[in-house]
C-alpha cells in the first residue's frame, strides 16, 4: 500500500467535514489499509461508553453456552432455563436424552407391535428406563462434582428430584402414548405406575445412598420379583407369563400407588436431612 | 461473633479418628490452616463447608448453626468451597462450566448470573480461555478455573483447600494477591503444607496434628515457638529432632534446646512447624 | 488489559474457531471506530449502527471461517457490517438512509486528482440520487435488491438510476 489517506484527510473524514466522493475514497482505503485504519481510530473522536457498551452488549451474546435440540425442547414444554441447563447442559447428558429416548420409541414400537394384548416384555422393562436415565444421568453430570454440588444451596437432594421428575415424565411421554398406539391396548400403560413406585424409593433412598446404587437395587428387586412371581418357563411364554405379573394387574397397580405415596412422604420428610450426609 | 466456628469437633472416618476435639476459629482476612498430610485439614474444611457433618462438636459458618436445612442452606449461598480436587464436567468450557454451578447456587436470572460468571473469570485471569474446554487446560489453569467457582456470588467466607498445590511461582503470587483482596471484606480459610502462603498472606494461622489443634495465633507468633531452638553447625547434631543441609552446606537442626555454644539462628515458620508436628505436647501461644 | 496484541487481523480471526474470545476484543478494538463512521455515514440513526456493529461481530465469532483468506480482513468485516445494518432497515423502513453533502472543498479536489482523477469527476458530477446508487453498488458491493432497501426506494428505481448512472459517466469520460 502506497497511497495513505493522511491525518488531515481522516480528521475531516471522522468529523463529517469531507465531501460526499472524498468520503467514499476514504472509506474504500480505510477497508483495506489497517494503517489508515489505526490513524482514523486516534483521530476520530472517542465514545468509550458507546465502545463499551456494544461490546457488553456482544459479549453477552457471544458467552451465551449452546443450547442443544433437548434443552431447547425443554424449554418449548416450560421447563425453566436454568433447569434446563441442569437437566441437559454437558454433552454427556444430551447423549443419554437423545439415545435413550430413540431407544425407548424403539422398544415401545417393537415391543407392541403384535396389536391386541400388549407386551409382557415391554411392561417389564419399561419401569427400568427412568431408573436407568436417573443413575446415568447422575453419573455423567452430579458424580464429577459431587463435593461442589453438596455444598451448593440447591443441593443434592432437589437435584435427584429434578432428575427424577424428568426421567420419569419424559418416559411417560414416550413410552406410553407409542406402546399404547402400537397395541391399541390401553393396559399398556400399566407400566407407569411400578415404575413411579421405583422412581419415588430411589428419592426416598436418597437421603441414605447414593442414586447410582440405590438405582442399582432396586433394579435388580424389581428384576428379580417379576422373575420369581412369573417363573417364566418356555421360551415362548415369558411375554404372556410377565404381562400377568401381580404389579399389572389391577390390585397390583393400586398397590403400587399407595407405595408410591408412602415413598413420596418418606422422601420430602427425609429430604430436610437428605443434603448432609457423613461420608462424601 | 466469628465468621468460621468449629469448636471441640469430632469425626471418625471409617476406621480412623479424623478428628479429635479441634477448634478453628476464624474471622474477617486470610487464616491458615497448617499441617501434615493426615492431619485432619480436608476434613474439618469440609465440614466448615457443610459438605459432611461432624460426629460432634459445635458449628457455626457465616452466624448460622447447621441443624436444620434452612439454616444450612442460608450457610451455603454465602459461601465459597474449592475443593482439593474438584472435578469438572469433560465437555464443558470454562465459561459453561462456571455456569453451571451458579445455577447450582442458585443465581437464576441468566444475564446477572452470565455477568458474575465474567467477573470471577476476569478475577482469577482466565479471559482469553474462557471458552475453551476445560480437559485442554494445563493443571494451573484448571486450579483457576476451581477458585473463580468458589467466588461466585461473592461469598462471605471463603474455604479453601490447598488452593496453592501444583502452582508455578507466578501463579502463587497472582493467587496471594486475589485472596488477599478477597480477605479484605470475607473471611478465608485456607489449608496448605507451604509455610511460605502462611508467611506471605495469613493473619492468623492454626496448626493441627492428628486431628487435634498444636497452635493457633499469628505467623509471627508461631515463629517465636522455635526462638532458641534452631541453630547451625557443619555437621550433624544428634541432639537435634530434625537436622538439613541448606544450600550453603552447613547444617540447620531444631530441637528441643540448642547445645551449648551452638550457632543459634533465627527461628522461621517452618522451623516452628517442624518442632511443632513432631512434638508430642501441645503448644499454648502466649 | 496487558501488553498490545500484535497477531494480524488473519491470526485474530484463526484464533477466534478455538474459542480465544480476547482476539475477538482485539478485533473490535481495532475496527470498530471506522465501521461505526462507515455505517454512520449510510444511517443517522444510532442504536441501528450500535446494532449493526453488534451483529457484525457475532456473526464474525460464530463464522470466522466464512473469511477466505484473500483480500484484506477490513473488506470482508464492512460486507457483513453494511448488511447487518440494512437487516435493521427491514425492520425500521422509516430510518433515512443515505446522508449527502453537495458541498466540494478544496481537500475534496485535491484528493480526488491524486486518488481518482477524471472518475472521480464524473462521479461527482452526478445527481445525488445518481451518486447514491453508485455508491452503494460500487463501492459497497451492495446487490441491487440491498441496495433498493438501504436507499428506501424500489430495486427497479436502483436500476434505471444504475443505467442512467452508467450513460452519464461514459460521456462524462469520453
Amino acid at each position: 500500500m502506497t497511497w495513505h489517506a493522511g491525518t488531515e484527510t481522516l480528521t475531516a473524514y471522522a468529523a463529517n467535514r469531507l465531501g460526499t466522493v472524498a468520503s467514499a475514497s476514504v472509506e474504500a482505503h480505510v477497508a483495506a489499509c489497517a494503517e489508515c485504519r489505526m490513524v482514523l481510530h486516534d483521530v476520530a473522536a472517542a465514545d468509550p461508553l458507546r465502545h463499551e457498551a456494544v461490546w457488553d452488549a456482544l459479549v453477552d451474546i457471544v458467552d451465551q453456552p449452546r443450547r442443544g435440540l433437548v434443552e431447547r425442547l425443554l424449554g418449548r414444554v416450560g421447563v425453566a432455563p436454568s433447569v434446563a441447563r441442569l437437566l441437559a447442559g454437558t454433552r454427556s447428558l444430551r447423549l443419554a436424552w437423545l439415545v435413550a429416548s430413540a431407544a425407548a420409541v424403539l422398544f415401545a414400537v417393537i415391543a407392541n407391535g403384535g396389536g391386541g394384548r400388549q407386551s409382557g416384555v415391554f411392561l417389564f422393562l419399561s419401569p427400568l428406563l427412568p431408573l436407568a436415565a436417573v443413575a446415568a444421568s447422575h453419573a455423567a453430570a452430579d458424580e464429577p462434582v459431587s463435593e461442589l454440588l453438596a455444598a451448593s444451596p440447591l443441593g443434592r437432594f432437589r437435584l435427584l428430584l429434578i432428575r427424577t421428575v424428568a426421567a420419569v415424565a419424559a418416559s411417560a411421554v414416550l413410552l406410553t402414548p407409542t406402546a399404547v398406539l402400537a397395541s391399541g391396548d390401553i393396559a399398556a400403560a400399566a407400566w407407569l405406575l411400578p415404575a413411579l413406585l421405583l422412581a419415588s424409593t430411589t428419592l426416598a433412598l436418597g437421603a441414605w445412598h447414593p442414586p447410582g446404587r440405590a438405582t442399582a437395587v432396586l433394579g435388580a428387586l424389581w428384576v428379580g420379583a417379576a422373575v420369581a412371581a412369573t417363573r417364566p418357563t418356555r421360551p415362548g411364554s415369558v411375554s404372556a407369563a410377565l404381562a400377568d405379573f401381580a404389579a399389572f394387574q389391577p390390585a397390583g397397580q393400586f398397590a403400587c400407588a399407595v407405595l408410591t405415596v408412602a415413598a413420596l412422604a418418606v422422601a420430602v420428610d427425609r429430604s430436610r436431612v437428605a443434603d448432609l450426609r457423613s461420608t462424601l | 461473633m466469628n465468621a468460621i466456628e468449629l469448636r471441640d469437633v469430632h469425626k471418625t472416618l471409617g476406621q480412623t479418628k479424623a478428628l479429635a476435639g479441634a477448634t478453628v476459629v476464624a474471622d474477617a482476612g486470610v487464616t491458615g490452616l497448617l499441617g501434615p498430610n493426615g492431619a485432619g485439614k480436608t476434613t474439618l474444611l469440609r465440614i466448615a463447608a457443610t459438605v459432611i457433618s461432624a460426629d460432634a462438636g459445635d458449628v457455626r459458618i457465616a452466624g448460622h448453626g447447621l441443624d436444620t436445612y434452612e439454616e444450612r442452606r442460608a450457610v451455603r449461598r454465602r459461601l465459597g468451597y474449592c475443593p482439593q480436587e474438584p472435578g469438572f464436567h469433560p465437555s464443558f468450557t470454562v465459561f459453561e462450566f462456571i455456569d453451571y454451578i451458579a445455577i447450582l447456587k442458585e443465581l437464576r436470572d441468566r444475564r446477572p448470573r452470565h455477568d458474575e460468571v465474567r467477573r470471577v473469570v476476569s478475577a482469577v485471569g482466565l479471559d482469553e480461555v474462557v471458552h475453551r474446554k476445560i480437559r485442554k487446560l494445563s493443571g494451573g489453569m484448571r486450579h483457576r478455573v476451581a477458585l473463580a467457582q468458589s467466588l461466585l456470588g461473592r461469598p462471605e467466607v471463603l474455604i479453601l483447600d490447598e488452593p496453592t498445590a501444583g502452582l508455578d511461582p507466578e501463579q502463587r503470587m497472582r493467587f496471594r494477591e486475589l485472596v488477599s483482596a478477597v480477605g479484605e471484606t470475607a473471611t478465608v480459610l485456607l489449608s496448605t503444607h507451604q509455610t511460605e502462603d502462611i508467611a506471605a498472606l495469613c493473619q492468623r494461622v492454626t496448626v493441627m496434628g492428628n486431628g487435634t489443634v498444636l497452635f493457633e495465633g499469628t505467623p509471627s507468633t508461631l515463629a517465636g515457638l522455635a526462638a532458641g531452638k534452631v541453630w547451625r553447625s557443619d555437621g550433624a547434631d544428634p541432639s537435634a529432632r530434625v537436622s538439613w543441609r541448606g544450600s550453603d552446606g552447613r547444617y540447620r537442626h531444631v530441637g528441643d534446646s540448642a547445645p551449648a555454644g551452638a550457632d543459634i539462628v533465627e527461628p522461621s515458620i517452618e522451623d516452628a512447624y517442624l518442632l511443632l508436628c513432631g512434638a508430642p505436647a501441645r503448644l499454648e501461644a502466649a | 488489559m496487558g501488553r498490545a496484541d500484535d497477531r494480524g487481523d488473519a491470526a485474530l480471526l484463526a484464533a477466534l474457531s478455538t474459542g480465544d474470545r480476547a482476539a475477538l476484543r482485539v478485533l473490535y478494538d481495532r475496527h470498530a471506530t471506522w465501521l461505526t463512521l462507515r455505517l454512520t455515514r449510510r444511517c443517522s440513526d444510532r442504536d441501528a449502527v450500535d446494532q449493526a456493529l453488534q451483529d457484525t461481530f457475532v456473526a464474525v465469532w460464530r463464522k470466522p471461517g466464512a473469511y477466505n483468506g484473500s483480500g484484506d480482513v477490513g473488506a470482508w468485516l464492512w460486507g457483513i457490517a453494511i448488511r447487518r445494518l440494512i437487516d435493521q432497515l427491514r425492520h425500521r423502513p422509516s430510518l433515512t438512509a443515505w446522508r449527502d453533502d453537495a458541498a466540494v472543498s478544496a481537500e475534496d479536489l485535491v484528493l480526488l486528482g491524486v486518488e481518482h482523477g477524471p472518475l472521480a469527476g464524473a462521479l461527482h458530477a452526478l445527481s445525488p440520487e445518481l451518486r447514491a446508487v453508485v455508491q452503494a453498488t460500487v463501492l459497497d458491493g451492495l446487490t441491487t435488491r440491498e441496495a433498493a432497501r438501504l436507499l428506501g426506494i424500489p430495486a427497479g428505481t436502483v436500476k434505471t438510476r444504475m443505467a442512467r448512472a452508467r450513460l452519464q459517466m461514459r460521456e462524462a469520460l469520453a
